[in-house]
């Protein structure tokens, strides 16, 4: 246990509101009606459709690690119990913290599978540690029942890596992801994730290195579920560049927000930060919000912009397709499809894996 | 036969009329021209014949090789052989072209993708486009004219019964003029019925209309042949409507 | 890897949830100093000679600063003395100013560079008592009254037309909204009511203090708006040349009814001295095809809040929200806009510039908000933030929700520094570097000037050059 249950009783999801109209856009209150107070804090390991270097299904762990990865437990202390109330169950319901430390480059991608299938609260908890080295990670968040929490962190130094993420939620899902970029650090990050009854998915990134790098783009999708994708991006180094893009669709029903905060501190001279959100929502009944903003603490910057949309399908564009002979279904999948190639662009290793992924999502869902 | 015919049509935009009653006849294999001062109706008219959702038809009818699709979906239309080459043809992020285009022969004359795939490289060359347009993505970040020459790609591939083209000529130099004209040329003497709307009547030199409508504030108020042309670049739209002669095609 | 990432240190000391999206560190609650009761109001009431219904109104007020919780979110007001709010707000207590004299030197001296009129001069700094009532001025005023419009101040409206007052005041926005908008209901002095029949359209914009004088000098003026169907008004509220304020804390209130087919311009032009910390509330409902332009410059204060809002109720309405904020020093500027879009067909505009100078803060809050059934709505938001040199800073909180699927939001937004480019352009040309950078900040800010009469223009643009030069600003 990494936290005890009185310490829990204090916390609180959040400090502050969220907007002006909205309390909270994660439904926190499903989260409390299934807690690890609640539900049973062990699973068994289930039926894990996906193999991979390191499998943790319900409370199993299974690693077979390539050469290069090294093995060992504990956190880099890049999260806290006492952050928040979610937190807090995390780490009350956490039982092994593990850590992987990668010492050489990677060819093949380190594939990582957090899986639920039992109505349970489950924690799991990986930290990765990349220095001088270039590697791609795959990480895989399944959740099918109960409520997973899978918390990642990420220190990288000089370290040139790729993420794909990609969520399949049925349930409750919890993510967080705290990255430290060193100096010289490139990270190219691709998330998609097809929303459970509720998925609350954060990554939060801080370029503390000189010269440190970030592409990060993410799909949200939330087909009759709702998804609240939180991007962070905080900016000291020198000379730091990140660049954000994130596209989300929500439909039948959907709730899609995506939101985050880009800060440029005093200490980040001449970096340049951008952020494009868009929110496509599909048809009536389906929800969009999008809130991407934007801190500058210097006028010493290169650059800094953000923009945000939330509007349906382009009509003119579904009309041209159509117009060519696809029906309105067959253009609408076409045209996520179509983002998901766009957004997965900026990967070199992991590009195909990552439209592979989308594709298989979309397929299921239109 | 009767390719087209368009009978008393009334269509709006968001409340507003623009097409007040409009009657016109295609036979098969013919090429028309329509022209008219901005605002008169000239897209209003192409996009409402390919269904666009946003314009309303509140009267009249259109009918297609004798069959009415008023109210068919744009795909159905399209299926049916009508294609319509855009004025203003959107971005389609993260689509490729070959793809698009493999698709659309799909979709519009049943050829497999394989087969699909030799024809468009050769339309290419046909064409004397570059072929590096086919790993772009449809239409982001392609100049005007890249656009049009896009949509001449795909109404030569297609081969359509009945072709509509929303100003090809517009914001187009005159090399790639030479080139859309060859096409349209090309496709009408193979036989596809032509409806060719357009607002400066330069593209004309290259081509032979069987007849010349002009369409202004949603009507149109006269029908003739190639004089029109000339006196509408000589005198302007304003003097037509003094000519005034049969409306009926 | 031993060394410890700034993340750690953070969670360390705290949590990050504090220093994202909250611009400054939230500051202890602000102490209530005397008490707000019953008696002070109903004096305050009498002395005002009001209706009954209007010393019910203040009374609920009352009741409800009494409940709500202190917002979380003002900055800068360490504690507030109650018993002397109520004060400023009797009639006679006017400001502390007396004499030209009495003036601070450095506002006496902007005057005098800004070249305004003697008689401009003494209002603007507070001499109202030296307002001379039998000016130009009044010949606008029998114009109106045979126009039917009225405009009167705010207290005198109370008196001779309250079924018209009491049919708007307090509808647009509410006493309950939070503890500063029920001590506004509570203590309000001051303002001007203005009513635009049937019809109307006044081709010129309506400069109020010259029309009101003194009126609009509270700390707690509230100003009610209402326009008729097919009417038409611009109004200017306050003016661009340095004002200096006896007191240390304004909460007003602007409330605007656009009927039917009604076009209100609302344009307010603030330029406080440093010793204020201003607080507005300003709203308007928009009823079918009726548009609401809010014009916003925020020059003076030690910090202001201001976020113009417009509800559009009707069908077809629109709005447009236009704020411009200087932050010139150790100031904060915390503006922006709200819009609610309730009807189909409904669209609206915001254009936010704001320029951060010398350790200046700029925060853009905006809300967005397209609620289902309003169909076919479009929004718009271009908030762009120039930030002039390393010290200072700027934050754009964006909250934009849509719940209607044929609506459209879109924002965009830029946070740009000086241009190393551009200066060293300018200074190759001969001029210097304060001159460059109030030719860039006019630049920047070029698209919103367009809205405004010629001569707010004029004195606008030599307020900023000012507040650039060696003189550096007012206060």
């Amino acid at each position: 246990m990494f936290i005890e249950r009185e310490a829990l009783e204090r916390l609180t999801y959040q400090k502050y509101g969220d907007s002006p109209t909205i309390k909270s856009y994660t439904k926190w209150k499903l989260f409390e009606e299934n807690s690890p107070f609640k539900l049973p804090t062990e699973a068994e390991a289930g039926d894990v459709p996906i193999k991979g270097h390191v499998v943790l299904s319900g409370s199993g762990a299974e690693f077979n690690l390539p050469s290069g990865v090294e093995l060992s437990e504990g956190t880099l202390g890049l999260s806290q119990p006492e952050e928040s109330r979610i937190l807090g169950f995390h780490f009350y319901a956490l039982r092994k913290a593990y850590r992987l430390r990668i010492t050489r480059d990677l060819v093949e991608p380190l594939v990582i599978v957090s899986h639920l299938s039992a109505k349970a609260f489950i924690s799991h908890h990986i930290s990765i540690e990349a220095e001088n080295v270039k590697a791609p990670i795959i990480i895989y968040d399944l959740a099918k029942e109960g409520i997973k929490s899978l918390a990642v962190e990420l220190k990288a130094k000089n370290a040139d890596l790729e993420v794909l993420t990609v969520g399949r939620h049925k349930s409750l899902s919890h993510y967080l992801l705290r990255a430290s970029l060193g100096g010289g650090t490139r990270v190219k990050a691709f998330t998609v994730i097809s929303a459970g009854k509720m998925s609350h998915h954060r990554e939060d990134y801080s370029l503390e290195g000189a010269k440190s790098e970030l592409i990060l783009r993410g799909m949200p999708i939330a087909i009759g579920s709702s998804v609240d994708y939180l991007t962070n991006v905080l900016q000291y180094g020198e000379r730091s560049k990140s660049e954000t893009r994130v596209h989300g669709f929500s439909y039948e029903n959907g709730w899609t927000v995506h939101r985050g905060v880009a800060k440029v501190f005093e200490s980040a001279k001449n970096s340049s930060s951008g952020v494009v959100s868009q929110i496509t929502i599909m048809d009536e009944g389906s929800l969009g919000v999008s809130v991407p903003m934007l801190e500058v603490d210097t006028g010493e910057i290169e650059s800094a912009f953000h923009s945000s949309a939330v509007r349906q399908f382009d009509e003119d564009a579904l009309f041209y397709l159509r117009s060519r002979g696809l029906d309105s279904d067959e253009a609408m999948s076409l045209f996520v499809h179509g983002i998901g190639e766009a957004l997965s662009s900026h990967l070199e290793r992991l590009r195909s894996k990552a439209r592979g992924n989308v594709g298989e999502l979309i397929e299921g869902l239109l | 036969m009767l390719m087209l015919k368009v009978e008393n049509l009334h269509v709006k935009v968001a409340d507003k009329e623009i097409l007040k009653g409009v009657d016109f006849e295609l036979a098969s294999g013919e090429l028309h021209v329509v022209m008219g001062p901005n605002g008169s109706g000239k897209s209003t008219l192409a996009l409402t014949i390919a269904g666009h959702p946003r314009y309303v038809v509140t009267e009249g009818r259109i009918l297609f090789e004798g069959k009415d699709i008023t109210y068919a979906k744009p795909e159905e239309r399209a299926k049916k052989g009508i294609f319509l080459s855009f004025q203003h043809p959107v971005e389609v992020e993260g689509v490729k072209v070959i793809n698009f285009l493999q698709r659309t022969l799909k979709n519009l004359r049943g050829i497999d993708e394989v087969e699909a795939y030799d024809m468009i490289f050769k339309a290419v060359e046909d064409l004397g486009f570059d072929s590096s347009i086919l790993s772009r993505e449809l239409n982001v970040g392609f100049s005007g004219g890249e656009r049009k020459k896009l949509e001449m790609l795909q109404a030569y591939l297609v081969k359509p019964k009945l072709l509509i083209l929303d100003e090809p000529d517009s914001g187009v130099d005159v090399d790639s003029l030479k080139v859309i004209a060859g096409v349209i040329a090309k496709l009408h003497s193979e036989g596809t019925a032509i409806l060719l709307i357009t607002h400066y009547g330069r593209i004309l030199e290259y081509l032979n209309p069987q007849r010349v409508h002009v369409l202004k504030e949603g009507k149109l108020v006269v029908s003739g042949g190639m004089e029109l042309v000339k006196l509408i670049e000589e005198k302007g739209f304003a003097a037509v409507e003094e000519n005034g002669t049969a409306v009926k095609a | 890897m031993g060394q410890q990432s700034r993340l750690e240190e953070i969670l360390k000391a705290g949590s990050l949830e504090e220093i994202l999206g909250t611009a400054v560190p939230y500051p202890k609650e602000i102490e209530l100093k005397g008490e707000l009761t019953r008696d002070m109001i109903e004096e305050l009431s009498r002395i005002k000679n009001e209706p009954d219904w209007m010393l019910r109104h203040r009374l609920k007020a009352l009741e409800l600063f009494q409940k709500l919780p202190m917002p979380k979110w003002v900055v800068g007001v360490e504690e507030l003395d109650l018993e002397n709010l109520t004060l400023y707000s009797k009639p006679e207590i006017g400001n502390e100013v007396k004499d030209w004299d009495d003036l601070p030197e450095n506002i006496r001296r902007t005057f005098e560079r800004l070249n305004i009129p003697e008689i401009e001069k003494k209002f603007l700094s507070g001499l109202t008592a030296v307002f001379d009532s039998e000016s130009v001025y009044s010949n606008l005023k029998a114009e109106f009254e045979k126009m039917g419009i009225i405009m009167l101040p705010m207290e005198e409206a109370v008196q001779k037309y309250p079924d018209l007052v009491k049919k708007y005041f307090g509808r647009v926005f509410p006493a309950g909204e939070h503890k500063f908008s029920a001590l506004h209901h509570a203590l309000w002095s001051g303002g001007v009511f203005v009513y635009v029949p049937k019809g109307v359209r006044i081709p010129f914009p309506v400069e109020a203090f010259f029309v009101i004088g003194s009126a609009l000098e509270g700390q707690f003026e509230h100003t009610l708006l209402v326009a008729d169907e097919g009417s038409y008004i611009h109004f200017i509220e306050g003016c661009s040349a340095p004002m200096y304020k006896g007191f240390s804390f304004h909460d007003g209130m602007v409330e605007i009814y656009a009927h039917k087919n009604a076009t209100v311009k609302f344009t307010t032009i603030q330029n406080w001295s440093r010793n204020v910390i201003n607080f507005n509330n300003k709203r308007a409902i928009i009823e079918e095809n009726a548009y609401v332009e809010w014009i916003e410059g925020s020059i003076g204060s030690q910090i202001t809040y201001t976020y113009p809002s417009s509800v559009l109720k009707g069908e077809g309405a629109r709005t447009a929200q236009y704020v411009v904020s200087l932050s010139n020093g150790p100031f904060m500027k915390d503006t922006g806009a709200k819009t609610w879009h309730l009807a189909p067909n409904t669209s609206s505009k915001i254009v936010s510039k704001s320029i951060s100078a010398n350790g200046g803060i700029n925060i853009y809050r905006g809300l967005v908000r397209i609620l289902k059934g309003a169909r076919n709505s479009t929004a718009t938001v271009s908030c762009d933030s120039l930030i002039l040199d390393e010290e200072s800073k700027a934050y754009t909180y964006p909250h934009n929700q849509s719940d209607e699927p044929t609506a459209s939001i879109i924002h965009e937004a830029t946070t740009g520094k000086l241009g190393e480019d551009k200066l060293f352009y300018m200074n190759s040309r001969g001029i210097s570097e304060e001159e460059a950078k109030s030719l860039i900040v006019l630049g920047f800010i070029s698209e919103i000037l367009e809205g405004l009469p010629f001569e707010y223009v004029e004195v606008l643009k030599k307020v900023i050059e000012l507040e650039f030069s060696e003189v550096g600003g007012v206060g």
